[in-house]
C-alpha cells in the first residue's frame, strides 16, 4: 500500500517568540517493510534545518527560526510504501528463547531496562505477574496474550492521562490511551526478558476519505524483539500491527522520540498547538517525482 | 634546635652534599622536630630521616625561623586574597569563598619519575580519548565484551544525544586532570581520572608565581621546569581543534557564573589566554552556529572551552530548565559549526565504574602495558563482590560512580556506625552506582601547620597530585600539577571542595 501523509502543526503564541530551535522526528523510518520514496519538510516562518540520526537510527530534523514570530508551521509531507507485515512463524519457546539470555541481555540493553515512562515499580511487576510467560509457551503467542490482555484490561479513555503520564497513572486509573497502553506492555514484556521498543507513527485510516484526522491518527506502539526479529503489536487494538501501521521512530519510551521537541524566547506564557493530519492512500504507479530534489 | 639561617645569603644545597651527608648517616637538625611517620611515605624524608636527594634545594627554607615563616605565609596569604585567588564550597556556611590555604614549602618530583609519570599520563588519556571515541562510535569494545554494555547505558554519564557525533582529530577529551596518589610503598597510582571540567590549574599557576615572590633564588637555582605557559599551551591546544574546520577560529570560555566554586579559575584561564569569558546568555545560536553577543552585534565562536557540565549546556536536549547554556548547541555540534571542549558525554570515561577497566582499555586501544597502575577497585553491581564488602565495609573506601570533587565519599575507616549503616542501606538499593576501594594510605609531605597556639610547626600532611594533560594536535602536559593538601590531621580527602590546601609543585630538570 502506498500512502500519502501531510502533518502540519501549528503552534501559536500569545506573544511573539523568538530563537525557537526545535528537534523534529517526523521522517518516518524506514524497515524492510516500510519505504519512504520521497520526504519534504516545510517551516514557516522559513527555518534553518539541518538533519541527523540519533542514538536509535531515528531520523532528526534540527530546525531553529530566530526572528520574532507569533505562529510557526511544521509541515512534513511523506510518500511511504507500505507492505503487510510478516507473519508470526517461529514457535520457539521461552524456555530456549531464555538460552540465549546473556547475549540478548547486553545487545538490548536499553530495551529491557527500565527508562523514564516505565519505572519497574511493584505495581507494574504485579501486573506482569498476572500475565508471566509460561516456559513450553512459544515467545510469540505470548506476546500475543500479553497484547490482547492489556487491551482487556484497560479502557481507552482520551484525557484520562497527558503525554507524561508514565505507567503507574494508567495502572492506577485503569484507562489511558495509544501510549499508556504502549508504555505498559512494554513493562511487561521487558519484565518477562523480551526487548520491546516504544514506536511513534500514525494509523492510518480504513477507507480514503480524505477527511482531517486532526491528532486522532498519531498513534503509538510497541515491538519486540522475537527469534526472527522485530515484531510490531498495537496494544490500543490488542493485536498484531497492520499495514496501515506506518512508523515515525523508535525509542526506549515515548521520550526519546517526541515528533517535536523544543524551546524559544517569549515574554509569553502560553502557545497553544493545532494538528492537522490527512492520510490518504495513493494509487502505486503514480509518479514519485512530485517532491522534487528534497527526496532523502 | 634549629638553625638559622638567612635564605638570601644560603646557597641551596646541591644534591651532591647530601648525598654525601646521607653518606655518612649525617641527620639534618631540624629532622629531629619534623619525625617522618613510621608506615608511610614522607615525599621529603626517608623512613630513617634522611632527606631524599631531589628536595635539597629547598633545605634552607627548613632551616628559617618561625618568624620568618610566618611572615612569609601572611604574605602568600594576603597575595592569594588580593588576587582573588578563591573557590567556593558547596554545601558550606555563609560567606563561601574562602581562598585556597598554601604552604609555602613545594612539593618536589625529581626528573626521572615526572618522565615515567609523564609518559603515563599522556598514554592514560590517549586510551581514555580513545574509549569515549569508541563508545560513541562503534562501540568495538563493547561489542567485543571487553566492558559490559549495561555499565555504560546506565551510567549517568553516557549521553545519547551525542551519539555519532564526530570531533576533529577524534580529539574529545581536550584538558584532563588526573588524580594520582603515591601509597605507602612510594609508587604512584591513578586514584580518578577528571575529564569533564576538570579544575585547579589556576591554583596550581598562582602558587608558582607566589614562590617565586617569596623565594625567587630558591626557585631560580634549583632548574625547576617552567609551568607558566600552561594558558597558551591550553589555547594553542584549543586554537588546533578549531583549525581543523575554520581558519583563524575564535575561542570562548563558557562559565556558569560567579557562584561557581572554580569561577576564579574560568576569569583567571580567560585573561591568561587573551578570550572572552561568557555565560551562557551572552551566546546565542542562529542558523546552527554559534555566536556571542558584543557591542558591535553578533560575533562568531568556534571553539567554546566550556566549565558546565553536560546537563546544563543544551536545554533543548538536556535539562530544559537550565539558563546556563545555550539552546540549540547540540544542532551546532551535530551541524559541525561549533567545537565544544571537552566534548559532550566525556564524563563516561571518568565514571568510576568505568575507571575498574582502564588498564583493559590501554592495552585495548594502544596495545600496550599501562605504566601506572590504578588503585584496586570493586564493582558492587556484581553480587559476589558486593556482599564481600558489605561484610567489612569499614575497610573500604565507597565512592559514588557519578560523582566527583570528593562529594559522597564514605572512608570506611573514619566512618561512624551511623554512616556505615546509611551508605549500607543506599548500596543495597542501587548497587551499580557505587564503587568499592581498597584505602591507599596516602603519601605524606612536611607541611608548616600552625598549633593551637599559634605557633607554626612542621607537621606531616597527606597529599595527592592534579597533573593538567591537554592534547591538541599533539599532547602537552604541564610539569607537575596541583599538589593538594589534606589540611586536617590524618585526613585523607585532599580535594579543594573538602577543605584542602594545597602546595607549589617542582618537577626538576634532567641536570638535577
Amino acid at each position: 500500500m502506498r500512502y500519502r501523509i501531510r502533518h502540519v502543526t501549528r503552534f501559536t503564541y500569545e506573544m511573539p517568540a523568538s530563537q525557537s530551535h526545535n528537534e523534529l522526528r517526523l521522517q518516518p523510518r524506514d524497515s524492510l517493510r516500510q519505504r519512504t520514496l520521497a520526504f519534504r519538510l516545510d517551516i514557516t516562518p522559513p527555518a534553518a534545518v539541518i538533519s541527523y540520526r540519533d542514538a536509535f537510527g531515528n531520523m532528526v530534523h534540527a530546525a531553529s527560526v530566530h526572528p520574532p514570530h507569533t505562529e510557526l508551521m511544521v509541515c512534513a509531507e511523506s510518500l511511504i510504501q507500505r507492505e503487510a507485515p510478516r507473519e508470526l512463524l517461529n514457535k520457539e519457546r521461552f524456555a530456549r528463547f531464555l538460552c540465549d539470555d546473556q547475549r540478548r541481555s547486553q545487545e538490548n540493553y536499553d530495551f529491557l531496562s527500565p527508562s523514564r515512562y516505565i519505572p519497574f515499580t511493584d505495581q507494574l511487576k504485579k501486573f506482569f505477574w498476572l500475565i508471566r510467560p509460561r516456559m513450553n509457551e512459544p515467545v510469540a503467542d505470548y506476546s500475543q496474550r500479553v497484547v490482547a490482555w492489556v487491551r482487556d484490561q484497560f479502557a481507552y479513555e482520551p484525557g484520562s492521562t497527558d503525554v507524561h503520564s508514565d505507567v503507574t497513572q494508567v495502572l492506577t486509573t485503569g484507562a489511558g490511551v495509544c501510549q499508556d497502553f504502549a508504555h505498559l506492555t512494554i513493562g511487561v514484556f521487558r519484565l518477562a526478558g523480551v526487548p520491546a521498543r516504544y514506536v511513534s507513527g500514525y494509523l492510518a485510516p480504513k477507507i480514503d476519505s480524505g477527511r482531517p484526522l486532526g491528532s486522532q491518527a498519531s498513534h503509538a506502539w510497541l515491538e519486540v524483539l522475537l527469534p526472527d526479529g522485530w515484531f510490531g503489536f498495537d496494544p490500543t487494538h490488542g493485536a498484531r500491527v497492520t499495514e496501515r501501521h506506518i512508523r515515525l521512530a523508535v525509542g526506549r519510551d515515548y521520550a526519546d522520540v517526541p515528533p517535536i521537541r523544543g524551546v524559544y524566547q517569549s515574554a509569553g506564557k502560553h502557545q497553544t498547538m493545532g494538528v492537522a493530519l490527512e492520510i490518504s492512500e495513493e494509487p502505486a504507479d503514480q509518479s514519485v517525482q512530485d517532491y522534487g530534489a528534497t527526496q532523502q | 634546635m634549629h638553625s638559622q639561617i638567612d635564605v638570601e645569603s644560603y646557597a641551596p644545597a646541591t644534591a651532591a652534599s647530601v648525598r654525601n651527608a646521607s653518606a655518612t648517616g649525617t641527620k639534618l637538625p631540624f629532622s629531629q622536630a619534623y619525625l617522618p611517620p613510621p608506615g608511610l611515605y614522607d615525599e621529603m624524608f626517608t623512613s630513617t630521616g634522611e632527606v631524599r636527594p631531589h628536595y635539597a634545594p629547598i633545605l634552607p627554607l627548613l632551616r628559617m625561623r618561625h618568624d620568618e615563616l610566618d611572615e612569609m605565609r601572611i604574605t602568600a596569604e594576603r597575595s592569594l586574597l588580593h588576587q582573588g585567588v578563591t573557590f567556593n564550597v558547596y554545601n558550606g556556611h555563609a560567606g563561601i569563598e574562602r581562598i585556597f590555604p598554601f604552604d609555602v614549602i613545594p612539593r618536589i618530583i625529581d626528573y626521572q619519575t615526572w618522565s615515567r609519570l609523564e609518559a603515563g599520563l599522556i598514554q592514560r588519556v590517549k586510551a581514555l580519548n580513545a574509549f569515549v571515541a569508541d563508545v560513541y562510535g562503534q562501540g568495538n569494545i563493547l561489542k567485543d565484551g571487553l566492558i559490559p554494555r549495561d555499565l555504560i547505558l546506565e551510567s549517568a554519564q553516557y549521553r545519547r544525544a551525542v551519539v555519532g557525533l564526530k570531533v576533529p582529530l577524534d580529539i574529545f577529551i581536550t584538558i584532563a586532570g588526573i588524580d594520582l596518589v603515591r601509597g605507602d610503598d612510594g609508587n604512584f597510582r591513578v586514584l580518578e581520572d577528571n575529564v569533564r571540567t576538570p579544575s585547579g590549574v589556576s591554583y596550581a599557576l598562582e602558587n608558582r608565581a607566589i614562590t617565586a615572590q617569596l623565594i625567587p633564588e630558591v626557585l631560580r637555582a634549583s632548574g625547576v621546569r617552567p609551568i607558566e605557559s600552561y594558558p597558551a599551551d591550553l589555547l594553542a591546544c584549543l586554537t588546533e581543534l578549531g583549525s581543523e574546520r575554520f581558519s583563524d577560529p575564535t575561542v570562548a570560555l563558557l562559565t556558569p557564573g560567579p557562584f561557581n566554586s572554580a569561577f576564579f579559575e574560568h576569569v583567571f584561564l580567560s585573561q591568561q589566554m587573551g578570550i572572552e569569558l561568557v555565560e551562557g546568555q551572552d551566546l546565542v545560536c542562529k542558523d546552527h552556529k554559534l555566536w556571542m553577543k558584543t557591542v558591535h552585534g553578533l560575533r562568531r565562536v568556534h571553539v567554546l572551552y566550556r566549565r558546565i557540565d553536560d546537563d546544563f549546556l543544551d536545554p533543548v536536549v538536556f535539562r530544559a530548565d537550565s539558563l546556563l547554556g545555550v539552546a540549540g548547541l547540540t544542532a551546532a555540534l551535530r551541524a559541525g559549526n561549533v567545537i565544544v571542549a571537552n566534548a559532550i558525554g566525556t564524563g563516561i570515561a571518568d565514571d568510576k565504574a568505568v575507571y575498574a577497566y582502564t588498564p583493559d582499555m590501554i592495552r585495548y586501544y594502544l596495545g600496550e602495558q599501562p605504566i601506572l597502575p590504578i588503585v584496586d577497585t570493586f564493582l558492587l553491581r556484581h553480587r559476589e563482590v558486593r556482599e564481600k564488602v558489605l561484610r567489612d565495609l569499614d575497610q573500604y573506601v565507597i565512592k559514588p560512580t557519578d560523582a566527583s570533587g570528593g562529594y559522597g565519599v564514605v572512608i570506611g575507616p573514619h566512618a561512624t556506625e551511623r554512616q556505615l549503616a546509611e551508605l549500607r542501606s543506599h548500596i543495597e538499593r542501587e548497587p551499580h552506582r557505587y564503587i568499592a576501594q581498597l584505602p591507599v594510605k596516602l603519601s605524606v609531605h612536611p607541611t608548616f601547620v600552625s598549633g593551637a597556639d599559634g605557633k607554626l610547626s612542621l607537621t606531616h600532611r597527606h597529599i595527592d597530585l592534579r597533573p593538567f594533560v591537554l592534547f591538541g594536535q599533539r599532547p602537552r602536559v604541564l610539569a607537575g600539577g596541583l599538589t593538594r593538601v589534606a589540611m586536617r590531621e590524618g585526613v585523607l580527602i585532599v580535594n579543594s571542595s573538602q577543605g584542602g590546601g594545597s602546595k607549589d609543585t617542582w618537577v626538576l630538570g634532567p641536570s638535577c
